[in-house]
């Protein structure tokens, strides 16, 4: 068998089992197209099986994979591998043990501030098919909650400094945009305070789920943005 | 060793679609419901399905096309339920919020391989918009959701359901759910064959594996579809499905052997049946690629022919490989290695038509439960399933918990006993009994600082079931997989759990192993006794249908001299 090309990659390990708490860095087979995710699972089979991550799917539907790669938010299951990559989990959320972060959080707000649709088998009156359909490709991965340089929980009280972020603002416009939505939530977004996602541009959805325009706008300025939406997509990578 | 105890009427173990329904329906009905599931509920292949829905408002043109694709193997009684239900089912779920793909208003019916007619309906992103707006709505309904939690163990004294013990991942905690119905929603068993699947992470077939142990058959186990075209590379996404020969070939794709032999052409004419009979006997016995399958080349699609009905377009449906192996394979320029992958069991447990199981108390709904598809699956009957099973096992076991009212386990447990007077009639005492057994067994394992990583028998299992029972089987293969179990059982004793902190994944491989290797002896014993071919089902040895065994099946059951098998009537 040939000899596979061997790259090193760095990855936070929490200080929990035998490994002390920092980056430890790893050999793992490379070759062309291979991922992070790849990397994680080849260390976990044939080196050390306390390393801690997430996968579900393998590609890209679960949203359980993400991970900070060498400084951005990325599914770890389609992104590239590197040699001398750095694997950090996602801020903004409390860690559980090396890349595995705390999603019960997200979870807790979700549920606290009835961020879902409330269907009607008569109609709705905020959503659309078109718009819900581009932004059913979120797939949950909380990227752009660890982009965010604002989140703070808990909710409890904005007043207070509490702000939610991006993803649970796109979990609102999925409901807004849901075409049997029969409750309007722009007060809940305003509330919440999603106008301070409007001047910053420091999350993006690496998926391609149009933030700036279909989530943030959309939310905070409800039918007007109806003229803006056929505008290009762009402003997120 | 922590232990958290809860109490509910119905616990539904799985949080993919027939889980999430089985959960709303159950609680509709008035019951306390707990759903418990290894991902975040709402994940699952569910997740990673296509999201195509068959619905038919016409039931009996509906069946006759399940039954055919069944080749005998489906039951009557239960086609007639599934597509009976099948177009309240596509409401049910409409009501409960999910978007489908309309057109003025209606649903858009695509028509799918073995459908005489259009009856499938799709989603805005597939199955990711199912299972988060499955998801939604039992949040919107208050329901207690239990993610990341793996159930290991049904609690059965005296052959009547009690509870469910699972293991929390985040915390490291032992949770032991008293509940007097539970429904197996688990789904199949793809991940046995890993990394030669398209399944989700968890699905290892838990539920088969609990209800085996709990005294409750399994049927058509050797009918496993694999679909044949799946990635082989990169590492991490070896075995994710990469579309229908019929579509991601196009009129000129080709199918190569590993030294670039022309296999197979017109793909666009070809059943998956036929593609896979082709893919198999090469990869066994002829030159397979690097990676052990074969070469697709699409190539002649990008010549300019004067005979082209259409300019062909493979972007429109390669859509993963230009992330995952690059924009020339996307476009069709470069050549690339696929080989099958394992996608769905046909088979499962045995149960009546509304889930229900010889075990009092404990139900089953979704890919978990046999019967249905029988020797193959038609295309969009899987989701439909989960909905209308889903709903008839979480009313069903809504009814049965009611029906047990004040039988209430507290206060009758010599171990775990809590101050209460209510009565217990039919509860045997003994859950406690069972649970500090197995906890002081699972103290034992973490203990033991052996030499074996868990997930090294996964690795092995996963091997020896490709290498001989995924594509041709043979007597002498099912024996040597046989043999690979009862050595890879012995290496379970021997185990290496790292350390006892929270996120253990290598206990989860050793606790999913422990309910892998039974589904796995499974599997094998019924594939070994199907001395024919038929549906899914491939003997080198034996290349054609038996007639003397059409219309029977095998139930594989543990009996008192261990796992074996029995062949009964299909009823009719």
């Amino acid at each position: 068998m040939k000899q596979a090309k061997m790259v090193k990659i760095q990855i936070w390990r929490s200080g929990l089992g035998d490994v002390p708490a920092g980056f430890k860095e790893y050999e793992v087979p490379w070759e062309p197209k291979e991922t992070v995710l790849g990397a994680l699972m080849y260390i976990y089979d044939h080196l050390d099986d306390s390393l801690a991550f997430r996968y579900g799917c393998r590609y890209k539907d679960c949203g359980l994979c993400a991970a900070r790669v060498s400084g951005r938010d990325r599914l770890t299951c389609t992104t590239h591998l590197q040699d001398g990559d750095r694997v950090e989990p996602l801020r903004n959320l409390p860690l559980i043990r090396d890349l595995v972060v705390d999603r019960r959080p997200v979870a807790a707000a979700i549920r606290a501030v009835g961020l879902y649709p409330q269907p009607s088998g008569d109609g709705g009156i905020t959503g659309s098919q078109e718009h819900y359909t581009r932004l059913a490709w979120c797939v949950d991965c909380l990227a752009c909650h660890s982009m965010c340089p604002h989140v703070r929980y808990p909710l409890a009280d904005p007043q207070e400094g509490g702000f939610p972020g991006p993803y649970l603002f796109v979990k609102l416009a999925q409901a807004q945009a849901h075409p049997a939505n029969r409750e309007d939530r722009l007060p809940d977004a305003a509330r919440l305070g999603v106008e301070r996602c409007l001047s910053c541009r420091d999350c993006g959805c690496p998926y391609g789920v149009n933030l700036q325009r279909d989530v943030f706008r959309f939310l905070a300025r409800g039918k007007s943005w109806e003229n803006e939406a056929r505008e290009p997509a762009g402003s997120n990578r | 060793m922590k232990l958290t105890e809860h109490h509910y009427d119905v616990v539904c173990i799985g949080g993919g679609a027939a889980g999430l329904v089985a959960s709303l329906e159950a609680t509709a009905e008035g019951a306390s419901v707990a759903l418990v599931s290894k991902e975040p509920a709402g994940g699952g292949n569910t997740r990673l399905s296509g999201g195509g829905i068959a619905m038919d408002g016409e039931p009996e043109v509906f069946a006759r096309d399940v039954l055919s694709s069944g080749e005998g193997l489906s039951e009557p009684a239960l086609v007639k339920v599934v597509t009976e239900d099948s177009l309240p089912a596509a409401l049910l779920l409409e009501r409960l919020g999910l978007v489908y793909n309309k057109r003025e208003d209606r649903i858009i019916l695509g028509i799918r391989a073995g459908h005489g007619r259009p009856r499938t309906g799709h989603l805005p992103n597939d199955g990711v918009t199912l299972g988060r707006t499955l998801r939604e709505a039992v949040i919107r309904q208050g329901l207690d959701l239990y993610d990341e939690m793996l159930a290991f163990d049904l609690l059965v004294p005296e052959g009547v359901m009690e509870g469910i013990l699972c293991h929390d991942l985040i915390t490291g905690e032992y949770h032991l759910f008293h509940a007097s119905a539970v429904i197996l929603a688990t789904g199949g068993a793809g991940c046995l064959f890993y990394p030669q699947t398209d399944n989700a992470r968890g699905v290892c077939g838990d539920g088969l594996a609990l209800a085996l142990k709990a005294g409750v058959g399994l049927i058509d186990l050797e009918q496993i579809q694999f679909l044949p075209f799946a990635i082989t590379k990169p590492s991490s996404a070896r075995g994710v499905y990469c579309g229908e020969p019929s579509v991601v070939g196009g009129p000129r794709g080709i199918l190569r052997n590993g030294d670039g032999k022309p296999l197979l052409d017109m793909l666009n004419r070809r059943t998956r049946a036929e593609v896979a009979g082709v893919m198999w006997r090469e990869m066994s016995h002829g030159r397979p690629g690097p990676r052990g399958g074969l070469i697709l080349d699409l190539r002649d699609n990008l010549e300019p022919r004067p005979d082209n009905d259409a300019p062909w377009d493979s972007t429109r449906v390669n859509i993963i490989l230009k992330t995952l192996l690059g924009g020339d394979c996307y476009r069709g320029e470069q050549p690339y290695e696929v080989a099958p992958t394992a996608h769905y069991f046909m088979g499962g447990i045995k149960s009546g038509t509304s889930g229900e199981t010889r075990v009092p108390g404990l139900f089953v709904a979704g890919e978990a439960m046999g019967g249905i598809h029988g020797a193959n699956r038609l295309a969009g009957v899987a989701l439909t399933e989960t909905a209308v099973f889903g709903s008839r096992a979480g009313k069903a076991a809504a009814t049965y918990a009611a029906g047990r009212e004040g039988d209430s386990p507290q206060g009758r447990d010599p171990v775990f006993a809590s101050p209460s007077d209510r009565p217990a009639a039919r509860f045997s005492g003994r859950t406690g009994g069972l649970v500090a057994e197995k906890l002081a067994e699972l103290a034992a394992v973490a203990e033991r600082r052996g030499t074996v990583p868990p997930v090294s028998i996964h690795r092995a299992l996963g091997k020896i079931l490709w290498d001989k029972i995924a594509g041709l089987r043979t007597e002498a293969g099912c024996e040597s997989v046989l043999t690979e179990i009862a050595w890879l059982r012995k290496r379970l004793q021997e185990v290496r759990i790292p350390d006892t902190g929270p996120f253990n994944r290598p206990l989860w491989d050793y606790l999913e192993a422990e309910m892998m290797l039974p589904v796995a002896e499974a599997i094998t014993l019924c594939a070994r006794e199907r001395r024919e071919s038929r549906g899914a089902h491939l003997r080198e040895d034996y290349p054609d249908p038996d007639p003397a065994l059409a219309g029977r099946r095998i139930a594989v059951f543990i009996g008192p001299e261990g796992m074996a098998v029995r062949w009964e009537e299909v009823p009719q």
